[in-house]
């Protein structure tokens, strides 16, 4: 039959409704879901109408009349629906090579998706049975239009008009919706009534049993799982399910001029939108079924210009909200917050090494109380998802959500072929030790059979949480056990003690370690840091931590038993040594301001850095520590700046300065007082007074703490807060990973000093005396010409 | 340090100089705490705390002794009352508690504004209080409006027990009269602050029992399941938390007897206009008012009536108090009622007494006000009761038929007599010719309100089997695939075409 009439009928109804959608005013009736297709004749492989043959029909000769299925055959990687990776589910529990079903002859099955409620169980069914050409016809088996008959089907002669065209209402074809994708993909579904159950959850769910995901818009309190803490999830098992989306409108098609977006490569500068559209007739002719975002792991294309979350989403205004909110998104994918469990069962490991009598491998699971034997019935605990390193559209590498299912199977030779299950089922049976079968299998002429096994990461997508259920807690990351380096059981019994490998291409790469544990389960441990990500109050490095908190003990032990000394002398000794003289004017009421303006913000970031530093302390909010940190941090460097200054222009630098002259033998009296000196009772070598504010030995402290330790402090901690403006300059400097242990350990020496320095303030005239003249101004020393001193 | 205790012993040799700690604090302290108080502050959400709006319950004065008793009459006990409550009666007697009737309002299409209330309007319920009287007024805040003579005026007619009174032995009957075998000294002893007992005791009963009338209020939110009602089962509020009260008026309006929507109770009156977190649910609030969304459902434990026939009475069938009496002919009870959603700016039309009718149609009684086109107009829930009751063949008015009492139809079972009678008492002219007309009735509904966790979703609304009907609102389609309404003036939407 000639097509081009067929087009011109196309192009006439698209008119049509072209038309009258330009035609229709707002406010007359409009039916929301207004159908395009005409009603059309079945016609079987050699283009008659199957009423008159009662041959089974072809998609092919049928949908061919208008549809270009050569172009559709070359442009999907559903394999033509109905064959190959489409067919029965026995195997499909890895996309392995024996897997496949042998139905590769069924011909490509346009109802399945493009009808309201295929009957895809008599579809598998036909295809079991042999009847392959039946397929797709056994599909509209819900319709009416064909009737089972011994054996088979045929065509009901009520379902179709005079002219041998088929009803539209009961072939009511469609573009695909959620449940079309749903027979194959999983738990999905627009359904709000029916509850979500996990019965019968198996390989043929297999979007779920991978990765975990349901999709659905009900809520899942309100589901039939019978789930742990079910009554309090009162949110949508997906908010895009809930937010009224298909399947289709992530996964769209590749040319539907809908979606058609320019990759930003391609598209000219200043170009916002090209308006340029493919007829909506040509895209009817020819629709890619190549769909936007298939995943890696299935082999499939990326469509140019795919989506991700960010496709639709600009993270920006919504996470406002979020303390460094462009270093989160920039380190996270959207899924690692916005999915942050998965309410249901996934597959953990399959062993392929050994197979039951119909070639099963043994599959073990997650998320399930006892095993997930019957995963229908049995108490759901759900998963949290590990997260893996992901490479991203824009270059960025990102923590995102995986779930690991290892697996093990044998190969052969040095192709490293996969062993047929035929033969792994007969060298397994009745035994299931590795190296027996292994033994029969090399009996059985299998070249060298090597068990490998291969972890495959399942990327998390879907199961999408909306703002308020997502993860919100600083703690949940930010904290020494968070999710970050939970562990993940990958076997708890794996076949062989060789750890496997993460799968090459799936454009992930691990974040961690595996290991075998005590009792021989293979476990990964993730560590961001091994990926370069250095997360506050989750991380830390031990010599920094070891040395500062040496440093502190040590300076603590010392002033401790300095001071006991000094105590146990002057009570042999009796006080009042050093009677006080006439006040004298110390310090400014500026230098009092700066001085203490410094020490309390110091002290302020001590405590708010412990607190980022070790989470778990609990004492302070984390994000409300770092804003505190973030703000005393530059008051302390504004004070610093403006006491500088000060110091500069008022001369009163010359203080911190230590004149070469006689500097060693000072240091060395001034050292020697304080070794034993002080414990006699004499005089201070160097006196405090106006003119001479510091001696040899605090001058030289002073210098290190000006000139090494605040600009490091000040430096690092600029760098850490900047770590989103500059991410770059972080990234020369060494990143976090470099600058946050080198920042703690600044702070363990700054308590140091704090330490030793408020203990040598009780080294006065008086214990007090130092104090005094810090806070009031004044101080009595006891000598008398110092009072004219003051500045 | 305390002051002074560290200071030196002698004058500063400086005289300006003091020993200057203060102002040290004062620096130290403002270069601290301002940097920190300044990036902290508007750096937090701002959340809803409708708590913040509640208003503080009042302690009320145990009155055991001031109320000794004995009290005859229910009189008695208000002249009791007003010893110390002088101004109260006579707040009481500007309500429409007392009055059953509201201020004048316009009505479309009429020149003069209307005063209505329960009084004069007619409902599809037990239809009129003209000539039922004793029968309606046992619901009535006062003593004996037992016929068209009782003085309003008169401040000791004034009921306090009803709405204070907490013994829970408190009853009235016909005419208003407290029940027999009620102990007035007991009631008085217990006054406080109304409890929902107090108001449920007429308000869950509306439409002569309980769930009857209203569908959102029946006896079960006397002490409500978090299932049944957010604010009332898991807050533990009253119903005065929310209808306030001002010299005894109190907040709120019912569709069913007043037609404006001023004093009206607003969720937002503790709510933030925006409440949710979510943009997309907040852009819906312009056109959805709250309740739509979060009263999925009402007449949740007991059913409610939304169908009556009084064509039907008067046969000797079996009697059900859900389907057939004798007295009142058939009925339909619904529980877990879906409602219907209509436009609504919070006015309403009304069905006078003596409006005429057209037999064919069904007669709105208080249809809402608002389309699509209306930008005060949001989508509400409600409950739709259906009735087919009397009218005039001749005059093709509604009637009133006299129920209660001597001669009405509950003792007699004749409608001719019972519409002369009623007919007497309001005033309406009765040809003596009737027959059987629909009307329905509109009830917005507000209570059994649901918190988040149970509210509709998306596809309650937007899917094909969903529960508005969008092109019966006046939309082209569904909104989420069609647009939302567009209600801007019109010189604004020319004004944004222009920019393009």
């Amino acid at each position: 039959m000639n097509r081009a009439p067929h087009r011109t009928a196309l192009g006439s109804i698209l008119l049509a409704l072209a038309g009258g959608g330009m035609l229709s005013p707002a406010g007359s009736q409009v039916a929301p879901e207004a159908r395009i297709h005409p009603s059309i004749p079945l016609l079987d492989a050699r283009g008659q109408n199957v009423l008159r043959s009662g041959d089974p029909v072809s998609p092919r000769a049928t949908c061919g009349e208008c549809h270009d299925v050569d172009y559709i055959e070359a442009h999907t990687v559903h394999g033509g629906p109905g064959s190959k990776a489409m067919g029965t589910p026995a195997h499909v529990v890895s996309s392995r090579p024996w897997s496949r079903d042998g139905t590769e002859e069924a011909e490509m099955n346009c109802f399945l998706c493009h009808t309201p409620h295929p009957a895809n169980e008599a579809r598998l069914e036909a295809l079991r049975q042999g009847l392959v050409s039946w397929a797709p016809g056994a599909t509209l088996a819900n319709t009416g239009i064909v009737l089972p008959s011994e054996g088979g089907w045929r065509w009901n002669p009520a379902a179709f008009d005079g002219e041998g065209r088929v009803q539209d209402s009961l072939l009511a074809l469609q573009g695909p919706r959620t449940r079309n994708c749903a027979q194959c993909h999983g738990i999905a579904g627009d359904e709000m009534d029916d509850p979500v159950t996990f019965t019968g959850l198996g390989s043929g769910a297999w979007q779920t049993v991978s990765r975990g995901e349901v999709i659905s818009p009900q809520r899942i309190s309100e589901s039939g799982v019978n789930l742990v803490g079910k009554s309090a999830l009162t949110r949508s098992w997906d908010v895009h399910a809930e937010r009224l989306m298909e399947c289709a409108h992530c996964h769209f098609s590749e040319n539907n001029p809908v979606y058609r977006k320019e990759s930003p490569a391609t598209q000219p500068e200043g170009l916002i939108f090209d308006s340029r559209r493919m007829p909506l007739g040509a895209y009817l002719q020819r629709p890619s079924h190549n769909f936007a975002g298939q995943s890696a792991t299935g082999g499939g294309t990326r469509v140019s210009g795919a989506l991700s979350c960010r496709s639709c989403h600009d993270p920006e205004p919504t996470h406002r909200w979020l303390p460094y909110a462009k270093r989160h998104t920039d380190a996270l994918a959207c899924e690692v917050c916005h999915t942050p469990a998965l309410y249901s069962v996934s597959i953990q490991s399959v062993d392929w090494s050994r197979v039951d009598e119909v070639g099963n491998p043994r599959v073990t699971w997650r998320g399930c109380a006892a095993g997930c034997e019957t995963a229908a019935t049995d108490l759901v605990r759900g998963v949290e998802p590990t997260l893996l390193l992901r490479e991203d559209e824009d270059g960025r590498s990102r923590l995102a959500p995986y779930n690991l299912v290892t697996s093990w199977y044998w190969v052969e030779g040095v192709g490293e072929a996969p062993v047929d299950l035929e033969r792994v089922g007969q060298a397994s049976a009745g035994t299931e030790d590795v190296e027996e079968i292994r033994r029969r299998l090399t009996g059985m002429g299998v070249e060298d059979p090597r068990l490998r096994g291969e972890i495959r990461p399942y990327p998390i997508h879907h199961s999408v949480a909306s703002g308020e259920w997502a993860t919100r807690a600083c703690s949940a990351c930010h904290d020494e056990d968070s999710r970050l380096s939970r562990a993940m059981v990958l076997a708890s019994s794996p076949p062989t003690g060789e750890l496997p490998g993460l799968e090459e291409g799936a454009g992930a790469a691990l974040a961690g370690s595996l290991r075998l544990d005590a009792d021989g389960a293979l476990v990964y441990d993730p560590a961001p840091a091994s990926a370069g990500l250095y997360v506050l109050g989750h991380d830390f490095v031990w010599w920094s931590n070891l040395l500062g908190i040496l440093a502190v003990l040590g300076t603590l032990l010392g002033v401790t038993i300095h001071g006991g000394l000094r105590w146990r002398a002057a009570r042999r000794r009796g006080a009042g040594l050093h009677p006080e003289g006439p006040p004298v004017y110390m310090y400014t009421t500026y230098e009092r301001a700066w001085h203490w303006l410094q020490a309390l913000a110091i002290l302020l970031l001590l405590a708010t850095g412990i607190e980022i530093h070790v989470t778990r302390l609990g004492l302070l909010d984390f994000a409300l520590a770092v804003r505190i940190h973030n703000v005393v941090g530059f008051i302390v460097l504004a004070n610093a700046i403006f006491a500088a200054f000060y110091h500069l222009a008022s001369g009163e630098i010359q203080h911190y300065l230590p004149r070469p002259e006689g500097f060693f033998n000072a240091a060395i009296t001034q050292a020697r007082f304080y070794l034993s000196g002080i414990f006699r009772g004499e005089a201070h070598p160097f006196e405090k007074r106006p003119g001479r504010k510091l001696n040899p030995l605090q001058q030289v402290t002073y210098l290190a703490i000006l000139n090494v330790l605040l600009p490091l402090q000040v430096i690092t901690g600029v760098l850490i807060w900047g770590a989103q403006r500059w991410p770059a300059v972080d990234g020369m400097l060494g990143g976090l990973v470099f600058l946050a242990p080198l920042h703690a350990f600044g702070a363990w020496m700054f308590a140091a000093f704090l330490l030793m320095h408020m203990y040598l303030t009780t080294t006065g005239s008086t214990p007090l005396s130092n104090i005094q003249a810090m806070v009031v101004g004044w101080e009595g020393t006891g000598t008398a010409e110092g009072k004219a001193g003051a500045v | 340090m305390s002051n002074g205790t560290h200071s030196p012993q002698g004058e500063p040799s400086h005289p300006g100089r003091k020993p200057g700690w203060k102002s040290v604090t004062v620096l130290v302290a403002v270069g601290l705490l301002v940097p920190i108080a300044v990036v902290l502050s508007g750096e937090g959400e701002v959340r809803d705390d409708p708590w913040a709006h509640l208003a503080q319950r009042p302690s009320h004065t145990d009155h055991a002794t001031l109320m000794p008793g004995p009290y005859a009459s229910g009189e008695e006990v208000t002249r009791a009352c007003l010893d110390c409550h002088q101004d109260e009666a006579h707040e009481v007697m500007a309500t429409a508690h007392w009055n059953w009737e509201g201020e004048p309002a316009a009505l479309p299409g009429r020149d003069e504004p209307v005063r209505m209330g329960k009084k004069n309007v007619i409902n599809n319920f037990c239809i009129s209080v003209y000539s039922n009287w004793s029968g309606c007024t046992s619901c009535h805040a006062g003593y004996g409006w037992e016929d068209d003579t009782f003085d309003f005026s008169d401040k000791e007619k004034v009921d306090c027990l009803v709405c204070h009174e907490q013994s829970g032995q408190y009853a009235k009957a016909a005419g208003g009269y407290p029940g027999p075998g009620v102990d007035l000294a007991l009631a008085a002893r217990s006054v406080a602050a109304p409890t929902r007992d107090n108001c449920g005791g007429c308000h869950f009963r509306g439409g002569g029992g309980d769930a009857v009338k209203h569908g959102d209020l029946d006896a079960t939110l006397a002490n409500p399941r978090a299932r049944v009602d957010v604010h009332m089962g898991s807050h533990g509020l009253v119903c005065v938390d929310c209808h306030t009260t001002l010299n005894h008026e109190m907040k709120g309006r019912a569709l069913s007897v007043s037609v404006d929507n001023a004093n009206e109770v607003q969720c937002t009156d503790c709510h933030l206009p925006e409440p949710h977190l979510d943009a997309r649910l907040n852009g819906h609030l312009s056109a959805v008012a709250c309740e739509t969304c979060h009263i999925p459902q009402v007449a949740i434990r007991e059913a409610t009536k939304t169908h009556w026939d009084w064509s039907t009475a008067g046969q000797d069938l079996p009697e059900d108090s859900h389907e057939y009496l004798k007295a009142k002919g058939s009925f339909e009870y619904e529980a877990g009622l879906v409602p219907e959603y209509f436009w609504f700016n919070g006015r309403g039309d009304r069905y006078l007494l003596g409006d005429t009718l057209d037999p064919r149609a069904v007669t709105e009684l208080n249809p809402p006000l608002g389309d699509v086109r209306d930008p005060e107009a949001r989508i509400w829930p409600f409950k739709v009761h259906r009735a087919v009751q009397l009218f005039d063949t001749e005059y093709r008015t509604l009637m009133v038929p006299q129920t209660v009492g001597k001669g009405g139809y509950w003792a007699d079972f004749d409608w001719d007599q019972a519409l002369r009678l009623g007919s007497e008492a309001s005033g309406l002219p009765y040809s003596g010719s009737y027959g059987w007309a629909s009307t329905v009735m509109h009830w917005p509904l507000s209570h059994m309100v649901q918190p988040a966790a149970n509210a509709l979703q998306c596809r309650d609304c937007h899917s094909p089997t969903g529960r508005l009907d969008w092109q019966a609102l006046g939309y082209p389609g569904d909104p989420a695939q069609w647009g939302s309404r567009d209600v801007r003036p019109v010189t604004a939407v020319a004004a944004s075409g222009g920019e393009r």
